[in-house]
């Protein structure tokens, strides 16, 4: 069907006994592509006007007065002055700043290492063939589907120090003797905090990664195996490298979402205890918004905002690479 | 297969359109003026209830529209400063405490609405004065205020062979008992508000404070020494898990029936009579405990301020005025069952409440309660250092092993960093 | 061979369970918790597995009758059904421009398209909030439906993106030479192609819709207009009192519309998924 139309046209041209001039047709061939590719760009800006218009709006806007802010002393009712990058540089002397960046600099990169590693994992396990393999697919995609708001208050009454049945398993199960103030030690609550988005986050790179190993023929790992590699050498010289598009997309909006993520650690911890689950996001609405500094509130949130816009910069270049706009 | 998904999604289409037709109506062109108030939403729903009510009673008689919405508390501050941002929202605000000085530029002065309300009923509480006057003028027309007290059970001190304890050393003493007889005694030490409201009268009990009457930094003391000293010897009869609470922490540890004492609002001893727990006859509250230098309160106060883009600034004030009738005020009373009190000093004389011998102790409270920038007046930094438990945090560092000295460092930067200074 | 295949599936069960343990294990308990009594539900000594005195339907019954929690589910179906729609289309022919044309300025479009993603959404709701309030949108859920594409229409573009990638040119290239326009083209013979990419997009511009809290919770203060993500967790709980087992309940029941439209539509968004991660 895509082949037959050019070439019965060609025909036809031939049939009427048509025959452009070498001139003509070099220059019917340059006007044509001309034409066509001006009605492309055309094409192309219309189709992208309404989202540009849209992101115009509700983001860039947005952005540029949330950048504005950072830099003056703002607070609500009172306007300010202009400050330039100050509120930046006050914020890494003060203690609770500089405790916040570094959590949120952890907490992003070990529950992004977390999922990437379980993800890959259970995407594995997905793609082994079973009956009602669909149906546990379906289930492990709970946690992400369901708001994470509400699924976090479960698990707040779940490491409950006077309720939680995780401390009423593991006694049980006699692996411990009194029950853990999960959320009153400051690494157990980073590891709780980490736990839950984990916990939620899991099925999107799974998921992702299994729509990915699908797609891997077969035959590559046959061939390998004939060779004699084994299975780690499989996973190494061919699902990896084959996967690394899929990784990138994913990594990138993981480390955007978690590194920005507020509910998990406002519901779960409240930042605590002594601000060792404290991350950026909460920071800026509980210094910020909570206490009307609205000039602070926007420097702490947009901290991590040229790392992030580098990163951003660097992903898409290597998605373009790879699918070869 | 396919032929039940696109009978799916064509019900859901089906659906979609009727929940819109009942969600869509045109934009009315409103002739009626329309008050607008935003609460925080109470512990008991009636309150909030009671408050529609009176709010749509006085718009009947005057021509008008009432709307209230109640979220919650944290909530509050976020949305003010978004329709702050926007010029436009809703007309009468609930502030708490902090709130007026903080939002002052955007409040119209109540003045001549306090002055009525005072001249009919008498004076405010000073606590109420703290919040609501600010610069010069009434920012907020004081409305209720929170308490806290001592809540325990009663049975495991006699248990023990000890009396309700007025002082907190004579609390040590029965938290050892208690702790040995498996009910120990619990007050959170983490960031929560309760653990505010609990550790700043424990400061001020023993001669210390934050800053002092003028905002320069007193927390470097003996005094606070001394608070930090007994904290520790208090924690080590505490379960450690009292680190991890967050505001429901002690409510839910005293009503498991495994703790025995805490300082909360009378929201456990409400509770546990309404779900009828078995133990809720032996649930008893009184003030909280007295320290060396007397005895301290905490309370959080709550008022109504009106912005000044409302388009019906006139109107609500005088809703405002209509809200202080001695008949509105007990209904409230009764509903609030405790929980919300009032700041005028006449309604404080005998409220509903008072007959209820566990809750009598809550009569008089207000008189020498202080919000938490005491002894200095409210301020935008006193907001911050509560926001980000700044004292809380200060007690968890002693009683985890750093020297008093390590933690009051620590904490004198973390308000400095805010913008206090010596 | 049936003996191989047996094994086979013994050892997909083994493996998976841990993942599905790990993933359901919240979601068990709070269906648990929820027609536990209250007496029970704060009884230390209880197992937490188990309902011991009796299942009651009380928490329920509390939701539906003391809450506006079915008004909440259809202002969160509104919003999110008519925010998917939106989305979808914006995200389609953005993502048809950005995969299929050839036109200059590409790429920054691309990197442009993914930037809003950059600004948090802890501030975000302050600007928002005035140009809501200028559209005279505010406390209503047209607020929402205004605001929420622009965190969907990114991550709905790159995943048609990604869609489109797969499908072949020479399809439309033979269309246009018949003297299609490119709308044409797309939508006759693109989109009946890249239907399971679309499906795939929709359920998660659906999900992320459903699933929003912050914007949810500023813009709208009436209870009736509250989606139920900000309604449940604003109704239940005042002040320290947390109402736990209407608070498990709602959370159970609000989780349950997204996971039932996914398991309806599971085979596509696999598939749409899959073809979508071809490239590479």
């Amino acid at each position: 069907m895509a082949n037959s139309v050019p070439s019965s046209m060609r025909s036809q041209q031939r049939d009427a006994g048509i025959q452009p001039t070498l001139w003509g047709a070099r220059v019917g061939l340059i006007c044509r592509r001309c034409l066509a590719w001006r009605a492309e760009t055309i094409t192309a800006w219309g189709f992208l006007a309404p989202t540009l218009l849209l992101l115009a709006l509700l983001a860039v806007y947005p952005l540029a007065y949330s950048l504005y802010l950072s830099m003056t002393t703002t607070q609500v009712g009172a306007p300010g002055h202009f400050v330039g990058v100050q509120n930046f540089v006050q914020l890494l002397g003060t203690q609770i700043f500089a405790l916040t960046l570094s959590n949120t600099v952890w907490y992003t990169v070990l529950a992004v290492v977390a999922k990437l590693i379980l993800g890959l994992i259970l995407a594995v396990v997905l793609t082994q063939h079973a009956p009602g393999m669909k149906w546990i697919r379906g289930m492990i995609l709970i946690p992400w589907v369901a708001p994470v708001s509400l699924s976090v208050l479960a698990w707040t009454w779940m490491f409950d120090s006077t309720y939680s049945v995780i401390n009423w398993t593991l006694e049980h199960l006699g692996l411990i003797a009194t029950p853990v103030a999960w959320l009153g030690v400051p690494d157990l609550a980073r590891f709780a905090v980490i736990l839950v988005n984990v916990w939620s986050g899991l099925p999107f790179f799974a998921i992702n990664f299994l729509a990915g190993l699908v797609t891997i023929p077969r035959e590559l790992y046959e061939a390998a195996t004939v060779d004699g590699a084994g299975p780690l050498v499989r996973f190494g010289r061919i699902t990896l490298p084959l996967l690394r598009p899929v990784l990138a997309t994913v990594l990138l909006f993981s480390v955007i979402m978690t590194s920005s993520d507020f509910a998990t650690v406002f519901v779960l911890t409240h930042g605590g205890p002594m601000n060792s689950t404290q991350i950026l996001a909460t920071l800026a609405f509980k210094l910020g918004l909570a206490t009307g500094d609205l000039g602070q509130a926007a420097a702490i949130s947009l901290y991590l905002f040229p790392v992030l816009a580098l990163a951003t910069v660097v992903q898409v270049r290597l998605m373009r690479r790879t699918w070869q706009w | 297969m396919n032929i039940t998904r696109r009978d799916f999604v064509r019900g859901a289409g089906i659906v979609g359109v009727a929940a819109a037709s009942g969600i869509l109506h045109p934009p009315r062109v409103l002739a009626a003026p329309r008050i607008q108030l935003l609460a925080h939403s109470s512990y008991n729903e009636d309150s909030d209830k009671a408050i529609e009510k009176l709010g749509k009673d006085f718009a009947a008689k005057h021509g008008a529209e009432f709307s209230a919405d109640f979220i919650d508390q944290p909530e509050v501050a976020a949305k003010l400063t978004a329709e702050e941002q926007a010029k436009a929202g809703h007309d009468i605000v609930d502030l708490q405490d902090n709130l007026p000085t903080i939002h002052k530029s955007y409040l119209v002065p109540l003045d001549d609405v306090v002055a009525d309300i005072v001249k009919a009923n008498g004076d405010f509480f000073q606590i109420a004065k703290d919040s609501g006057y600010v610069d010069g003028h009434w920012l907020s027309l004081p409305w209720l205020g929170n308490a806290v007290l001592s809540v325990y059970r009663a049975d495991y001190f006699s248990q023990v062979g000890e009396k309700t304890p007025e002082t907190w050393e004579a609390l040590l003493r029965a938290a050892a008992k208690l702790k040995k007889s498996g009910h120990p005694v619990g007050i959170p030490i983490s960031q929560c508000e309760d653990a505010n409201s609990i550790l700043y009268p424990l400061l001020w009990s023993y001669g210390a404070s934050v800053t002092d009457t003028r905002g320069r930094l007193t927390i470097d003391s003996p005094a606070t020494h001394a608070a930090l000293d007994y904290a520790r010897k208090l924690f080590a009869e505490m379960e450690p898990t009292v680190l991890s609470w967050d505001d429901s922490g002690n409510n839910k540890y005293i009503l498991s029936g495994r703790g025995s004492w805490t300082i909360n609002a009378p929201s456990i001893y409400l509770k546990a009579k309404k779900d009828k727990m078995p133990f809720a006859e032996s649930i008893e509250q009184r003030q909280p405990p007295a320290g060396p230098k007397g005895r301290f309160y905490y309370a959080d106060i709550h008022g109504w301020g009106v912005l000044n883009f409302s388009q019906n600034v006139e109107l609500a004030k005088q809703l405002l005025r209509s809200m202080y009738t001695e008949e509105s005020q007990k209904v409230f009373l009764t509903l609030g069952q405790g929980y919300d009190m009032p700041v005028l000093q006449r309604f404080d004389a005998n409220p509903p409440y008072a007959s209820d011998p566990q809750l009598r102790p809550l009569v008089g409270f207000m008189k020498n309660a202080h919000l938490a920038a005491y002894p200095a007046a409210p301020d935008a930094r006193a907001e911050k250092a509560y926001q980000t438990y700044v004292i809380p945090n200060m007690f968890a560092r002693a009683v985890q092993g750093s020297s008093n000295k390590d933690a009051i460092t620590f904490t004198v930067k973390a308000l400095s960093d805010i913008g206090y200074s010596k | 061979m049936v003996r191989i295949r047996t094994r086979q599936a013994i050892i997909a069960y083994l493996t998976a369970a841990p993942f599905v343990l790990f993933a359901l294990f919240p979601f068990a308990w709070m269906l648990i918790t929820s027609l536990k009594q209250n007496r029970e539900l704060y009884d230390l000594s209880q197992n937490p597995f188990l309902v011991h005195g009796g299942i009651t339907w009380d928490h329920y019954r509390f939701l539906f009758e003391h809450t506006a929690f079915p008004l909440w589910l259809r202002n969160s179906t509104f919003v999110a059904l008519v925010t998917t729609v939106v989305s979808v289309l914006f995200a389609l022919l953005a993502a048809y421009a950005l995969a299929r044309l050839r036109f200059a300025g590409a790429e920054s479009i691309a990197t442009f398209v993914f930037i809003v993603y950059l600004v948090p959404t802890t501030l975000l709701f302050l600007p928002l909030a005035r140009l809501v309030a200028m559209l005279r949108l505010s406390n209503t859920l047209w607020a929402l439906v205004v605001t929420y594409p622009a965190f969907i229409v990114p991550f709905a573009t790159w995943m048609l993106m990604a869609y489109f990638s797969s499908i072949p040119r020479d399809l439309e290239e033979s269309a246009l030479v018949d003297g299609c326009t490119r709308l044409r083209a797309l939508w006759h013979i693109v989109l009946p192609l890249a239907r399971p990419g679309i499906v795939t997009a929709a359920l998660f511009a659906f999900t992320l819709a459903w699933g929003e809290f912050m914007y949810a919770l500023t813009f709208i203060s009436t209870t009736n207009l509250k989606t139920v993500t900000a309604g449940v967790v604003v109704n239940l709980i005042r002040g320290d009192v947390f109402y736990w087992g209407s608070l498990m309940g709602g959370a159970l029941l609000a989780s349950l519309p997204v996971v039932l439209v996914f398991s309806l539509f599971l085979d596509s968004y696999v598939s749409g998924l899959t073809a979508g991660a071809v490239k590479g």
